[in-house]
């Protein structure tokens, strides 16, 4: 399907949906939908979506309501831009296809054998999407996956969310307002948030080659520590210009907010990050737990794919390429260096 | 397949009694020993069991029944003695007739055959890259009735004094992760003796995932991995990991890798990077190597060699994905194990 063949658009037209958004304070250039979510008018220009605060929705304020997406009541948000929201959120056809993609997606996962299932369950934390109904679990997913982070917290930023996720796509600029600005050749993707293959697939249903890998969230008990793990990557800080896990540490409990095990742009940075964090929690030997975390989390991910290995079907072919993404991206952590003082 | 597999046992009324009889006899005559073995035939070949478990086990081969398997030729599908041979003519006359009964008939030649040909019917590209990258070459590389004769000679000899031999009878154990080691017997010959239930297995060694798959062909999880093959360069020398596990040295009772420094370059014969029951060593062994060598930043190093190790492996793994079978399934399974055995590696202890 080409742009020119998009879904209709119900009773509100693309053109007509952009000049109200713009009558908000927001800004579209060079943008048509297609099939999948949002195209390039011409190739030869940039790009451009700017979406002022007002119009950025704070993801706890959105949810499903008899199939509908609404702005929750108690939220102090403007009556020109609820309206907006309603309309934008529910009679778009781009939503259709996409719910669609999110039912497809959840389906194939519970039509899985049960003894994959209670892997995914136990050892990946995906056992709120098998245990929901399909319907559900799809609302859910298309409400999360379009997020982005904005002032400590994640909002819905519209127009900006219809573009396909990936992980080379244009980056969100955060401003007074929130942008994505860039060149594309044709179809307009964006990296959302940081990702690893495991959360790609779960937020988007499908094997993406993503650079770094983050720990499973567990608790591992080092030395006289016991180490809690999470697996939330936007709560970080900057070191230098390095990201890493937010920390607190209460008696002999450490907790992370997320752990960074491989990253093929930077390969001695997984271990740098855990050596410091660790080293200023009081671990004595930092490299061990590091390497028990990589270890643990490695052979999860092995174990999936010996429990693979006597299906077929497209999931499992997807789940098999995750897996061995995931597992590449843990490959990528070589050496270390010095992280800049905090 | 050559005697890798744990077999279920089921009893045959194929075997034949008389003549196991006589051969055992022939090989008592010519210097052999058994004692407390009796044959089994099992879903994958005629194995050995201990006749009476609360005694030990005794193979005994002399030095003339311990064939070179390049002597050794597959002639019209049966399996000859070459001109080459040490042995005498009774010797040859004995070791044909029991391969021909016994060993090539019974256990192996057939299975053989079957992998061998599972190999060429693979993705020429697929086959490339196993030979090129994985060392699978004797599976693919050769005439067809060379590469059985290999890979059957290959998963029933034993290792003497930096020498593959095959010694009959003893050839007749499985393999497995645990069992009975061969030890060299009297007049240079091969002795195994211990206690036994069950099948008789000789345990697989040193040898890894990759390793057995490559010796025996069958796929085994194994407690710990090697490097591949790779050359790199580390500041001014370069590195050269061969993949060579049975080329070591013992230091301070541990087995250690033979390190050579030459021309530039630091050869070592292998280099271990997991080990599940001693998860700190791998690290600690390279660590030592290093300073051995004088090279700075052991541990980076190391890593790089992990990091080669896991990629290929799960390079493998997307080659073989487009691919179905029986051969890409048990392939699939070897990277596996490899890449399981490859993440047991934590941390480093004193050495």
């Amino acid at each position: 399907m080409t742009q020119y063949s998009a879904p209709p658009h119900d009773e509100w037209s693309w053109e007509s949906m952009i000049q109200e958004f713009s009558a908000l304070g927001g800004v579209v250039k060079n943008i048509v939908p297609s099939e999948h979510g949002l195209s390039s008018r011409d190739p030869a220009e940039p790009v451009l979506i700017r979406v002022p605060p007002e119009l950025l929705i704070r993801s706890e304020h959105v949810e499903f309501l008899d199939d509908r997406i609404v702005i929750d009541k108690s939220a102090e948000i403007p009556e020109p831009v609820r309206s907006f929201f309603h309309r934008y959120a529910n009679t778009l056809g781009l939503r259709t296809a996409h719910t669609a993609e999110a039912i497809a997606f959840f389906s194939a996962l519970a039509a899985l054998p049960d003894a994959v299932r209670q892997v995914l369950a136990t050892d990946f934390g995906l056992s709120a999407p098998l245990q929901d109904d399909t319907a559900s679990a799809a609302r859910n997913q298309i409400l999360n996956s379009r997020r982005v982070f904005w002032r400590r917290g994640r909002a819905i930023a519209p127009i900006i969310e219809l573009a396909r996720y990936a992980p080379d796509g244009l980056k969100p600029e955060r401003g007074r307002s929130l942008q994505i600005y860039g060149y594309a050749s044709k179809e307009i993707v964006v990296r959302f948030a940081r990702h690893d293959p495991l959360s790609a697939f779960a937020l988007f249903g499908r094997a993406v080659p993503e650079t770094a890998a983050f720990s499973l969230p567990m608790q591992i008990n080092v030395e006289n520590f016991a180490i809690l793990i999470g697996r939330n990557p936007d709560e970080s800080k900057m070191r230098g210009k390095d990201p890493v896990p937010a920390i607190s540490t209460d008696g002999q409990k450490i907790t992370l907010s997320y752990l960074l095990l491989g990253e093929r742009k930077s390969p001695a940075l997984p271990r740098s990050i855990c050596r410091t964090v660790f080293t200023e929690a009081g671990i004595q030997d930092p490299d061990e737990a590091f390497d028990r975390i990589v270890r643990s989390n490695a052979l999860k991910f092995i174990n999936l794919l010996q429990g693979l290995e006597p299906h077929e079907g497209s999931m499992t072919t997807t789940l098999r390429t995750m897996a061995r993404y995931q597992l590449e991206a843990l490959a990528y952590c070589i050496g270390s260096r010095q992280l800049a003082p905090s | 397949m050559p005697p890798v597999i744990e077999s279920e046992q089921t009893e045959s009324s194929n075997l034949d009694h008389q003549l196991w009889q006589g051969l055992i006899e022939d090989f008592g005559a010519l210097g052999g020993t058994l004692e407390n073995v009796a044959p089994r035939l099992t879903r994958t070949g005629l194995a050995l069991i201990s006749e009476n478990p609360a005694h030990s086990v005794v193979l005994r081969a002399p030095r003339n029944l311990l064939f070179r398997p390049e002597d050794m030729v597959l002639e019209g599908g049966h399996v000859r003695i070459g001109a080459t041979t040490e042995q005498n003519q009774h010797e040859r006359a004995f070791f044909e007739r029991y391969l021909a009964a016994v060993a090539w008939t019974g256990a192996g030649g057939a299975s053989c055959a079957r992998l061998i040909d599972l190999f060429d019917q693979l993705d020429p590209g697929l086959r490339t890259r196993l030979a090129e990258e994985f060392g699978m070459n004797r599976f693919i590389e050769g005439p067809r009735e060379t590469r059985i004769l290999r890979l059957f000679v290959s998963g029933r000899t034993v290792g003497l004094r930096g020498e593959s031999l095959f010694a009959p009878f003893i050839d007749l154990m499985k393999r497995g992760n645990r069992g009975l080691h061969a030890s060299a017997g009297p007049q240079g010959g091969v002795e195994i003796r211990g206690e036994a239930e069950g099948p008789l297995f000789l345990a697989f060694g040193h040898h890894d995932t990759l390793g057995v798959f490559r010796k025996y062909g069958g796929e085994r999880p194994r407690p710990h991995a090697f490097s591949l093959a790779t050359q790199f360069k580390v500041g001014p020398l370069e590195l050269a990991v061969q993949r060579d596990p049975l080329t070591s040295i013992q230091r301070s009772g541990m087995r250690m890798p033979q390190l050579r420094l030459e021309s530039g370059t630091i050869h070592l014969s292998h280099v271990m990077l997991g080990n599940l029951r001693f998860p700190r060593t791998p690290r600690a062994i390279f660590r030592a190597l290093m300073r051995e060598a004088e090279v700075g930043h052991s541990d980076a190093i190391f890593d790089r060699i992990l990091y080669f190790n896991r990629t290929r492996f799960l390079s493998l793994l997307e080659a073989l994905e487009p691919h179905s079978g029986e051969l890409v399934t048990r392939l699939r399974r070897v990277a596996l194990f490899q890449l399981a055995a490859l993440a047991e590696c934590t941390g480093a202890r004193e050495l």
